[in-house]
């Protein structure tokens, strides 16, 4: 059931009104069967792998605990506990990476074996993938994690675990939860609130709203680009890379923004996902507000526990003593490398994916090694760092890196986007401002259509500069008059209504992030 | 206590007025991005819709071969019969028997349906547009979902090269939303007074032309097989047409028909002949003699009368409807003041038309 079909709209429409209507201690069993039927609407194999997960990982954190419980010692439990976290952890991504990687390591391992000539292939298959997989596998393991860690406590009650891992309005793309944040809420039901109602169904409209009239209006002239790139030129290439840039970017927080009202509407308030990430100062910073959830997971159980691993301790000290400054920072260099590795192949399995990693992973390891010459530069010539003028041009770089780094996971191949980003080296401005009318056109969007996709931009763009000032958009628009914020809301709606790019000859129906 | 009650009702009565007001908005929407038709079927829904309810004594049913022919306001002014025609372009047959549906659920009482049958000849286009000109003009009701899917399963079955996604005929404004991006003007933000002006016949600048070198066919009275979806809904209708109270004539209005066409009216006519049903056949010798049409200056074109050659038309079919129909079932008057007016308003179109366009106003 895509979240942009009138099937979704109603059904999300009756599970409020249900939610409501439904005694407040039986809330959370409304909200396990809606989401059981939510995922049952993508099939009832994939559920299986749900099922699975649930059953796994419950049972695996209630058996830490009572090892826990009745161990002779901390250490003995310790251990033990790491066993059973390890192969909790084995199994769930085991799942998760044959379902999505064994067909393209297969298929490298088999043109690698043809190079030498053997006889022997690894057979193609084809694997389904569960809906919302990578996230409900990270929020699973996340869980464990945390049981082992002992700063929750393991779920008792196997239901309330399995809402916790399929809260419908998440599955498609996520965020990932962590147990803390999410289930507390989810078992405790929520008296009515019409302010969050409001409020909540405000969020799913401005989600649609960047949904279907910035991502996918800007997904035709992307397609169109990235399809056959070698018949544009420089300046058209550019145009496409930097709206996939915006797609993503509207698509993504757009279905998280309806993920996150849905579930104000019943008065489960969930964190964003996002914080402004293109007005980020440097690639880490981008990072830091890009798909917080996800990258907060990485940093919690990747970064940290590599960076205060003992071997990095050793390779610091190492580093300190025969590598002067470079040195004090190796040991963030490894666990940087590999956090970002994860990120690009967590994101799908293809070159482009590795190689978007390791383009972030090198750049921020780079802009890491580099720091004090910068400063140094920054001090010769007197840039003030606090500068409006200096700040703009920080923002307009990093975008720059995340246009070109994202060509990457967009093109066909690796080769493309590199062709691609080739293409960008040689501008005429003059010959496209001369005929921009008709260089536009031939990008795939026709006069109207550009128009209207430059102002909903333009409008996301302010409601950013706005939320990145710390206003709270929602509550200051109730505090304006009635008519105004009737007009506000009512013209969001049209907007979607009328701009949004739906119905006959649309099939770009899911979210990017879906596939991921 | 009292200022939170207070408070409550203020919040109920504002979601209230939201949601009116967001529903206002949508029909606003889904009226201003409907198909842009050429051909005026919306306006014929809406004239039709407009009746006062049981003031019809018929409707005039079929494709531009009613309503280029059937002048509903000449024939009130000379016999008072108020016969409104429901006509749309290349209207596909299968939907004929739920767009009469649709009239008697206001008009219970009419005395009489005419039914063109010009479109149960070979061939001819089976379009989209054809369909959509009939369903998404009329209201929502179980009515205009029971004749979509009868028209995509006639489609279907008929290999026409449509979409079959259901939704996008239920909801039409799914499809025309984007409009705004190709043909949409801001003259369509004003989507009122689109009634049809003179009762479901089409007046225009074409209803004066006058073609010189249209010729008489040679009649036949050879019959052909009609193509088997044709006839599975010709059937159909018939069927449908024997549990009605009125009585049911069905029409051929005279064109330059070719042979293969007249061989499959003949044959449509010799069905529904088999059914008990009159049949009025003008594209015979007597019939166009009867009419005194005169093939030389009375056609717009090879298939279509112009507005000179439609009053005769009007002329003959509605002497013929006041010898054989009992128009006897008292009907509400109301709606009198309304034909006076359609009528008035073609004389005065027709003469400013003819000046307009510096020809003779026809007497």
């Amino acid at each position: 059931m895509s979240f942009i079909s009138a099937t979704f709209i109603v059904f999300f429409m009756a599970v409020i009104l249900l939610y409501y209507l439904t005694p407040l201690k039986y809330r959370w069993v409304l909200l396990l069967i809606a989401s059981y039927g939510f995922y049952l609407s993508s099939g009832v194999k994939v559920m299986l792998f749900l099922l699975f997960t649930t059953a796994v990982v419950y049972g695996g954190a209630r058996w830490m605990e009572s090892v826990r419980d009745h161990a002779k010692s901390k250490k003995a439990a310790k251990k033990t506990n790491k066993r059973i976290l390890l192969l909790e952890a084995l199994v769930n991504f085991g799942i998760l990476f044959v379902l999505k990687y064994y067909n393209f390591i297969a298929d490298n391992l088999n043109g690698l074996i043809g190079m030498f000539k053997y006889d022997f292939s690894m057979p193609l298959v084809n694997l389904i993938l569960p809906l919302g997989i990578s996230f409900y596998t990270f929020q699973a393991v996340g869980y464990s994690i945390d049981v082992y860690r002992g700063k929750i406590k393991a779920e008792t009650n196997f239901l309330q675990f399995a809402l916790f891992l399929s809260f419908f309005p998440q599955m498609t793309q996520g965020p990932i939860f962590r147990y803390g944040d999410l289930a507390p809420q989810l078992k405790e039901g929520h008296k009515f609130s019409l302010t969050n109602l409001k409020f909540g169904l405000e969020l799913v409209l401005w989600g649609y709203f960047k949904k279907l009239v910035i991502a996918d209006a800007a997904s035709t002239a992307v397609t169109n680009v990235f399809g056959r790139y070698d018949t544009f030129d420089g300046m058209q290439v550019l145009i496409g890379m930097v709206l996939y840039a915006i797609q993503i970017y509207a698509d993504f927080s757009g279905g998280i923004d309806m993920t996150r009202g849905i579930a104000q509407a019943m008065g489960i308030n969930l964190v964003d996902n996002f914080r402004q990430p293109y007005f980020g100062n440097s690639v880490a910073e981008y990072w830091r507000r890009w798909h917080m959830s996800m990258t907060n997971w990485m940093r919690d159980y990747v970064f940290f526990p590599l960076t205060f691993a003992h071997f990095s301790t050793k390779i610091g000290k190492w580093g300190r003593h025969h590598l002067k400054t470079i040195g004090k920072q190796l040991p963030a260099y490894i666990p940087t490398f590999v956090t970002f590795m994860l990120i690009g192949i967590w994101h799908g399995a293809g070159w482009g994916f590795i190689a978007f990693g390791l383009y972030n992973s090198l750049i921020i390891i780079f802009s890491m090694a580099l720091t004090p010459a910068f400063d140094k530069c920054k001090s010769v010539l007197h840039i003030p760092e606090e500068a409006f003028w200096w700040r703009c041009f920080q923002i307009i770089r990093t975008f720059a890196i995340m246009v070109y780094g994202k060509t990457l996971t967009r093109a066909a191949s690796v080769h493309d986007a590199l062709a691609m980003m080739k293409a960008t080296l040689h501008l005429d401005f003059g010959m496209f401002f001369a005929n921009m009318k008709s260089e536009l056109i031939a990008v795939g969007l026709h006069g109207r259509q550009w128009v209207v996709l430059t102002a909903a931009i333009l409008i996301f763009f302010t409601v950013s500069v706005f939320r990145e000032k710390g206003v709270h958009i929602r509550e200051a628009v109730s505090r304006k008059p009635l008519p105004v914020r009737w007009v506000l809301i009512l013209g969001l709606l049209t907007a979607v209504l009328v701009f949004g790019v739906y119905g006959e000859g649309y099939s770009s129906s899911s979210f990017i992030y879906r596939n991921y | 206590m009292k200022e939170n009650k207070k408070k409550i009702i203020i919040s109920v009565v504002e979601v209230f007025l939201f949601l009116a007001l967001a529903a206002g908005l949508v029909a606003y929407l889904v009226d201003v991005f409907a198909m842009e038709d050429y051909n005026h079927a919306e306006q014929v829904f809406n004239g039709f819709y407009d009746q006062p309810e049981d003031s019809l004594d018929g409707i005039y049913i079929g494709s531009s071969a009613s309503y280029r022919y059937w002048i509903p306001t000449e024939a009130y002014d000379k016999y008072g019969m108020k016969i409104y025609c429901i006509g749309t372009a290349a209207q596909p047959i299968v939907l004929q028997k739920y767009i009469i549906k649709e009239a008697l659920k206001t008009q219970p009482d009419m005395d009489v349906i005419l039914l063109d049958i010009r479109r149960t000849r070979i061939g001819g286009s089976l379009g989209e547009a054809d369909m959509r000109r009939v369903t998404d003009n009329m209201e929502f009701s179980d009515n205009r979902t029971e004749a979509i899917n009868a028209a995509l399963t006639y489609y279907r079955k008929s290999d026409g090269q449509i979409s079959y996604n259901k939704n996008y005929y239920y909801f039409p404004f799914l499809l025309y939303h984007s409009r705004w991006a190709d043909d949409f003007t801001l003259e369509d933000l004003n989507p009122a007074d689109k009634d049809a002006p003179f009762m479901g016949y089409m007046f225009d600048d074409r209803g004066t032309v006058s073609k010189k070198n249209i010729v008489q066919p040679t009649y036949t009275t050879e019959t052909t097989a009609l193509e088997p979806q044709k006839k599975k809904a010709l059937i159909d209708l018939l069927k449908y047409c024997g549990t009605l109270k009125q009585k049911v004539i069905f029409v051929s209005s005279p064109y330059r028909i070719p042979k293969a066409e007249q061989e499959a009216i003949n044959e449509s006519i010799k069905i529904i002949k088999s059914y008990g049903f009159d049949v009025l056949n003008y594209n015979t010798d007597s019939m166009t003699k009867a009419m005194n049409l005169d093939w030389s200056t009375d056609f717009m074109n090879g298939r279509h009368l112009n507005y000179v050659g439609a009053s005769k038309y009007t002329a003959s079919l509605a002497s013929y409807l006041e010898k054989h129909v009992d128009f006897t079932i008292s009907k509400n008057k109301t709606s009198t003041e309304l034909w006076k007016a359609a009528s008035k308003n073609l004389k005065k179109t027709v003469r400013a038309t003819y000046k307009r366009l510096g020809k003779e106003i026809p007497s």
